[in-house]
């Protein structure tokens, strides 16, 4: 999606690089640091999140036309307290895809067997995940599981939001992407959306992971553009790791269409 | 505004950064002294704000000779002319936390104000020249350090780097002698953190005590070892010259994206400039993670040792 969104505000961009594509993640200490005299590192979680709303005030601010900024925490911490300004944000794309699919993606992020995504997204060990607050190129980061972190930012009401399915982004791409690019504020031709879709198709990521790298890509992991199968997970999980998330997300899978009325996954 | 804290009868004289600082509380990791003092550190009372900022950050404002760093109600600093720092704080913030925010913002801020390049980085030294380790916040430029201390170099700074020229050469002033080490890379070290003073309450870091070895206020820079992280191979070192060494020198600086805002952008130029015309600059990569971070130290220690 950032690709996406990369290749239709700037259509000329002449070759595409991964590592230069910006608009990095909101956590990401460089460019918050960058922001002022402050480093990130000496504050306590309480102070950043007072200085991360206030810088992204100060990017959108200096932003002068359509910025992005990819975000894994959830809407809310774990204390309930907002973690976005309502003032420097147009829109949230929440882009959501199949837990069952996740499982396996998330599990080859980290290098580790499948069972780590399914417990990720279940959080068995306690129901939130905080990276360390001393990771190294990030902030701390609140995710809640997955049901708690996707509807936290459907049910908010503070900001306009555009739910994105992934599984929609690869059966009914124009449509989707058009949507984007619309409700972003994005002024764009048919034929650039086109275009743009083409530039960040998977198998182009993917080729231009193995020719140039990626420095996005966890240090176990074999690539960080994997497969991008819809339904893989019917090959990739057992039974009992398809019913553990199935039990616990049940309500929010059916609620974006991955399972039908009797619970059965589509 | 707070209620700033009396201040204390005592000052304490102290030399870090090549400054001789009079403080309104005592730091045991810097070198006493008896002055005379090129700056003078007081607490009082600090605005809200700053008449005419040209640029105002999440906690800070800035404009030429003068900055106003607001952690929050507790503690307020104000850097003036590169010779008077005010802190403002409240009984409810620790020492600790002065203590951090003076030594890294405020000195960093005045150093600006003075014309000197306050790098963000560790220094260790071999007895004859320094190193600076640069690069960005979390990259692992203290642990870095502390693994080169364990290999025989010595301390010489942690956080701040402050350089000036002399003689035609660039040198780097000693700091405080601790390094800042986060609760992992203690373990990583087999450290005990029973007995050392976190960097400021409410944050995992410690305060690692370290003997500076050598009586000199200074030390020539044999190098600047810009460190970064990727994912792709054990390690990697380029040397950068022309444009880009200026370019990417500029950056390291504590910080150098608001040098323009401080009105110091000309003469910070200048002197980033007069540091790439005599000191080598080494871009070095190292694969993310502990797995490899020995090998990773062994590979930067035979690109800096001396020819």
């Amino acid at each position: 999606m950032r690709i996406f969104l990369r290749l239709l505000v700037e259509p000329g961009l002449p070759e595409l690089d991964l590592d230069q594509v910006g608009w990095s993640i909101f956590s990401g200490r460089k460019s918050l640091d960058s922001t002022g005299i402050i480093k990130t590192a000496d504050l306590t979680n309480e102070e950043l999140l007072t200085y991360r709303t206030k810088a992204q005030v100060i990017w959108s601010d200096q932003a002068g036309g359509p910025s992005f900024r990819k975000v894994h925490d959830a809407y809310r911490d774990q204390f309930g307290r907002v973690q976005f300004s309502p003032i420097a944000t147009r829109l949230a794309i929440c882009i959501v895809r199949n837990p069952l699919d996740i499982a396996s993606s998330l599990s080859n992020h980290y290098g580790l067997p499948v069972q780590h995504g399914v417990d990720q997204l279940n959080q068995t060990a306690g129901g939130v995940m905080i990276k360390t607050p001393n990771a190294r190129s990030q902030l701390p980061q609140y995710y809640g599981d997955w049901s708690a972190h996707t509807t936290s930012w459907l049910d908010q009401t503070d900001l306009p939001v555009l739910l994105i399915r992934y599984e929609d982004m690869k059966r009914k791409p124009f449509e989707t992407f058009a949507a984007v690019a619309h409700r972003s504020g994005i002024a764009a031709s048919s034929n650039d959306i086109l275009k743009a879709i083409e530039g960040s198709s998977f198998q182009r990521l993917k080729a231009l992971e193995e020719q140039q790298g990626f420095s996005e890509k966890p240090p176990h992991a074999q690539s960080f553009f994997r497969a991008g199968k819809v339904g893989g997970w019917r090959d990739e999980l057992n039974e009992e790791q398809v019913h553990s998330i199935i039990r616990q997300h049940h309500s929010t899978m059916q609620r974006l269409g991955y399972l039908d009325q009797t619970g059965e996954p589509l | 505004m707070t209620q700033p804290v009396q201040p204390t009868s005592t000052f304490h004289g102290h030399r870090s950064f090549g400054l001789t600082l009079n403080l309104p509380l005592h730091f045991p990791a810097m070198t006493s002294s008896q002055g005379p003092f090129d700056v003078e550190v007081r607490y009082g009372a600090v605005p809200d704000t700053l008449t005419e900022p040209v640029y105002v950050g999440p906690f800070h404002q800035l404009r030429p000779e003068c900055a106003i760093f607001k952690l929050d109600d507790r503690l307020k600093f104000m850097i003036e002319r590169g010779n008077l720092i005010t802190i403002d704080r409240s009984g409810e913030i620790d020492d600790g936390s002065v203590r951090l925010f003076l030594t890294n913002q405020a000195i960093a801020t005045l150093l600006h104000q003075r014309g000197q390049l306050a790098f963000h980085g560790a220094a260790v030294h071999d007895g004859q020249e320094a190193i600076i380790l640069a690069g960005h916040s979390g990259i692992g430029k203290s642990t870095f350090a502390k693994n080169l201390i364990k290999r025989g170099w010595h301390f010489w700074t942690d956080e701040i780097a402050a350089v000036a020229q002399k003689n035609g050469r660039s040198v780097v002033y000693r700091g405080p002698a601790e390094l800042q080490l986060w609760e992992n890379t203690l373990r990583h070290f087999s450290l005990d953190q029973a007995g050392l003073e976190t960097v400021r309450e409410g944050l995992g870091k410690y305060l690692v005590p370290e003997s500076i070895e050598q009586d000199a206020d200074w030390l020539n820079i044999r190098a600047i070892v810009l460190i970064d992280q990727h994912n792709t191979a054990q390690y990697c070192s380029r040397i950068l010259g022309g444009v880009e060494k200026i370019a990417r020198l500029g950056l390291q600086t504590y910080r150098g994206e608001m040098v323009g805002p401080m009105g110091i952008r000309n003469r910070h130029l200048g002197e980033v400039g007069a540091v790439a015309a005599n000191v080598e600059l080494m871009e070095y990569s190292f694969y993310r993670g502990w797995d490899h971070y020995d090998q990773a130290v062994d590979a930067l220690e035979k690109l800096i040792l001396p020819d």
